[in-house]
């Protein structure tokens, strides 16, 4: 693997994840009713893992654990924190090849992404990323008894899918337009 | 066979453009607020508005306009750090800062500094050039409102022009690292 290469890809990674994480925080502090409604950082891992390959995963990792680090809220605990933000960005790497060993990792088209590849996969990790956190929290005791599973795993599903959704639509409409603004202004290419 | 007509294609067109710029502005006033808060004591180190603002100028020209003005409108509403402006002044800000790069731009073109791509690379002398000229246009034009609304006194002009500089400098090379290293890798994959 080209170093360079490996470098760019995971501080690519690392500034994605971090700064859609810092979006969705702030957005959720400035709407509370919007609160586990965008996970926004979901949908910059799963990005980037598309766009660079599985060679961004170290960056989507560490850009997650940022996220975890620099926005704990009070009284909840870091390692909670850390082990959940882990627990997402492994689910995204997981989902990513379960699809590749059942043949449905056919994510692009000639022109953009394949979105039914994408949808399932987002679905899946949302899944994954709701069974792992799950597993952190009843680890962990932080399951009171008046604790919904299905409410919880429903919300962390429409999470991951509206932020996979907004990040998806933002990225594909400007790398489309940096790509445009590239053969324009380029005369080899 | 083609659904729609011309006009209604260039108004989707123009419509999707916009409120892309909208939810763009509003995110990254977003994570530049939330990065602002880890370390308050380096308020505006990063200003992922302003790049994304040149990055759209840019990439869309005068057509995004109104959807810079709607998404700097609401970022600074929301995110604008300081309590004691009115919302008023607000929205002038945001009129200001989503004016002044094409200004900046203007100003460039007449100078011949606008080719920022060239030869499958981005011309760094002339985005910083850009970079530069708008956040010196932006800081004196607020230095100039506040001026205005007697509202200089606790205002230092050199200490806020370095700090629209830097934040002006950071976010931009965060904002077009991140699209131009992802569009290449995109334009890979698609190539594949």
């Amino acid at each position: 693997v080209n170093i360079n290469k490996w470098l760019l890809c995971n501080s690519a990674a690392v500034v994605a994840v971090f700064v859609f994480g810092a979006a969705t925080v702030s957005v959720e502090n400035s709407f509370v009713w919007l609160h586990n409604i965008f996970d926004m950082p979901t949908g910059a891992r799963l990005g980037m893992l598309l766009i660079f390959g599985l060679i961004c995963f170290p960056g989507t990792l560490v850009g997650s654990l940022l996220v975890g680090v620099a926005f704990i809220e009070p009284g909840e605990s870091i390692n909670v924190k850390l082990l959940e933000e882990s627990a997402g960005a492994f689910s995204a790497l997981i989902a990513l090849l379960m699809m590749h060993y059942f043949k449905l990792s056919n994510f692009y088209t000639k022109e953009s992404f394949y979105y039914p590849h994408v949808l399932f996969l987002c679905i899946l990790t949302a899944l994954l990323s709701a069974t792992g956190r799950l597993i952190v929290l009843v680890q962990f005791d932080q399951i009171d008894k008046g604790f919904n599973y299905s409410e919880y795993i429903g919300s962390v599903l429409l999470s991951n899918l509206f932020g996979t959704l907004v990040f998806f639509t933002l990225a594909i409409f400007i790398m489309q337009a940096f790509r445009q603004y590239f053969v324009q202004h380029t005369t080899d290419y | 066979m083609n659904i729609l007509t011309n006009t209604e294609l260039r108004f989707t067109k123009f419509f999707s453009i916009n409120m892309c710029a909208i939810v763009g502005i509003f995110l990254a006033g977003a994570a530049s607020t939330s990065i602002d808060l880890i370390a308050p004591e380096y308020v505006g180190l990063v200003d992922l508005k302003t790049g994304t603002r040149l990055a759209l100028v840019l990439l869309f020209g005068y057509w995004v306009f109104p959807g810079i003005l709607l998404g700097s409108i609401g970022a600074n509403m929301l995110f604008l750090p300081y309590d004691d402006i009115h919302n008023n002044i607000r929205v002038i800000f945001a009129m200001i800062e989503s004016t002044l790069p094409y200004l900046a731009l203007l100003f460039l073109h007449q100078f011949k500094w606008d080719q920022f791509y060239a030869d499958s690379r981005m011309i760094t002398a002339h985005l910083i050039a850009l970079c530069a000229l708008t956040s010196i246009m932006c800081s004196l034009a607020m230095v100039l409102v506040m001026q205005s609304l007697r509202l200089t006194e606790n205002y230092r002009l050199f200490e806020h022009l370095g700090a629209h500089f830097s934040g002006t400098f950071s976010g931009t090379f965060i904002v077009f690292f991140m699209f131009i290293i992802m569009t290449r890798a995109f334009m890979a994959k698609l190539k594949e």
